[in-house]
């Protein structure tokens, strides 16, 4: 019973907090964004290269959480909403720095997974990858992949065709692979 | 199966992770969020002037329909002149004395004593602006107030100009009685002595009353128009042709 009250009082805690948030209440305002920032600042950065441009996007996405903190329902997790607003605004900045592009050219590689290896691999270094990626395949992966969002959303969401979101997916898929293979080939040859 | 395993794996590895954001990362937004509070602020600010002021403008804008005609109906402003003019009639009877004796004094010796004589009863008597015609005979008096009372009373609710205009009128009218009463011939001159004078009241009258007091200079440029002149002149004559039967009658009556 007494996790479970637990986790009632937070929720109680939590619903309050909003309540003081969307009264526009700054202290309310300061401890949301201590509880969340860090973990959206890490979404944006899956985006984004620049961790200052990362930050940026997550300030402007706080600004509008807090702005339109009414609009939220308390059906879904409020954590889903901040995450789903941080997307959006990520999405929006790469478009406006530049004309991202979904490379339709099919990538020759085979299928080789090695599954086995990629726990030797850190975060930064999977991060790394990622930011490696073309602009188009590095979004619909990380919306498939991590944020599991559906085909279809992800044509909705980057204003695509649903086909052009799996080939773009499959493409990144295959060149993550290809370059894990690689990062794995050369600290085996390191050995 | 193998890329949904990848997949997790990378997803599981990610989510794990966090970024603290720089220190200043608060206070950029904690600014951002003010100034957009002062906005909201000055735009509400803004939205209950406006509606004060529409109000505000709606309030005058009634009370100022709703007084017009009020304002037509209500005689106490067409009455309070008539209380003026009382007293301006006392002042200027007090002038024309001093006015009257350089005029009437190139004119025969007899009838400037008579007119001072009534000049003098003006001030002392101008309480009552028909007093000075008792002086001169009862039956005039009466006469006068007949003829007042056809012509005169009406015009005491009209504007304080016509209103003076006759009084002006039964003035010169007793005057010219008087000079009568001593067998004098009126001459052309001793009328148009009288009427001068009596414009030059109607004029000071004017002037004082528009500016209590202080002389008006567009008053002033307004006079060399002659508009006055002209119509008191002819009012003047009209009277005097109007009445002047009435009042000889009423004369010739007293002397039977």
């Amino acid at each position: 019973m007494k996790p479970l009250l637990k986790v009632i009082q937070f929720y109680k805690n939590e619903n309050t907090l909003l309540e003081k948030v969307a009264k526009n209440n700054r202290e309310a305002q300061h401890v949301l964004f201590q509880m969340h920032a860090p973990k959206m600042l890490s979404v944006c950065r899956y985006y984004i290269k620049d961790i200052q441009n990362a930050e940026e996007v997550m300030l402007n996405g706080f600004f509008k959480v807090f702005s339109n903190l009414k609009g939220f329902r308390a059906e879904g997790s409020f954590e889903g909403w901040i995450r789903k607003i941080m997307v959006r605004e990520c999405l929006s900045f790469l478009r406006q720095q530049k004309q991202v592009e979904f490379i339709l050219e099919e990538v020759g590689f085979k299928n080789d997974y090695a599954n086995n290896i990629q726990s030797d691999i850190d975060v930064a270094q999977i991060q790394q990858l990622i930011d490696e990626l073309p602009e188009g395949y590095k979004m619909v992966f990380i919306m498939y992949a991590i944020e599991g969002y559906k085909h279809h959303e992800i044509a909705d969401m980057l204003n695509i065709t649903e086909g052009t979101s799996k080939s773009q997916l499959f493409k990144a898929r295959n060149l993550l692979q290809q370059k894990i293979n690689k990062l794995n080939k050369t600290s085996y040859g390191t050995k | 199966m193998a890329p949904n395993k990848f997949e997790e794996n990378i997803k599981n590895k990610l989510e794990k992770r966090t970024i603290q954001p720089s220190k200043d990362a608060w206070a950029k937004l904690e600014n951002r969020l003010d100034s957009t509070d002062k906005r909201r602020k000055n735009k509400t600010i803004f939205w209950i002037g406006l509606a004060a002021s529409i109000v505000g403008i709606l309030l005058v804008a009634s009370q100022f329909f709703n007084e017009a005609p009020l304002e037509n109906s209500t005689p106490v402003l067409v009455v309070t002149p008539e209380a003026i003019k009382q007293n301006d009639n006392t002042e200027l009877a007090k002038e024309e004395s001093t006015v009257e004796e350089p005029i009437s004094s190139s004119e025969e010796p007899t009838t400037e004593m008579q007119t001072t004589k009534i000049a003098v009863k003006y001030t002392i008597n101008s309480e009552a602006k028909r007093e000075p015609f008792k002086a001169v005979s009862n039956e005039v008096a009466q006469a006068e107030n007949n003829i007042e009372g056809q012509e005169a009373e009406p015009d005491e609710l009209q504007l304080q100009n016509l209103s003076f205009e006759e009084l002006k009128i039964q003035q010169v009218i007793a005057h010219v009685q008087i000079l009568k009463d001593q067998d004098s011939a009126i001459s052309d001159a001793d009328l148009d002595a009288l009427l001068n004078q009596a414009q030059n009241d109607i004029e000071q009258e004017k002037l004082y009353r528009e500016n209590s007091g202080i002389v008006d200079a567009r008053s002033l440029l307004q006079d060399v128009e002659a508009d006055l002149d002209r119509t008191f002149r002819d009012k003047v004559f009209e009277a005097l042709r109007a009445n002047f039967n009435f009042v000889k009658t009423a004369v010739a009556q007293r002397n039977d």
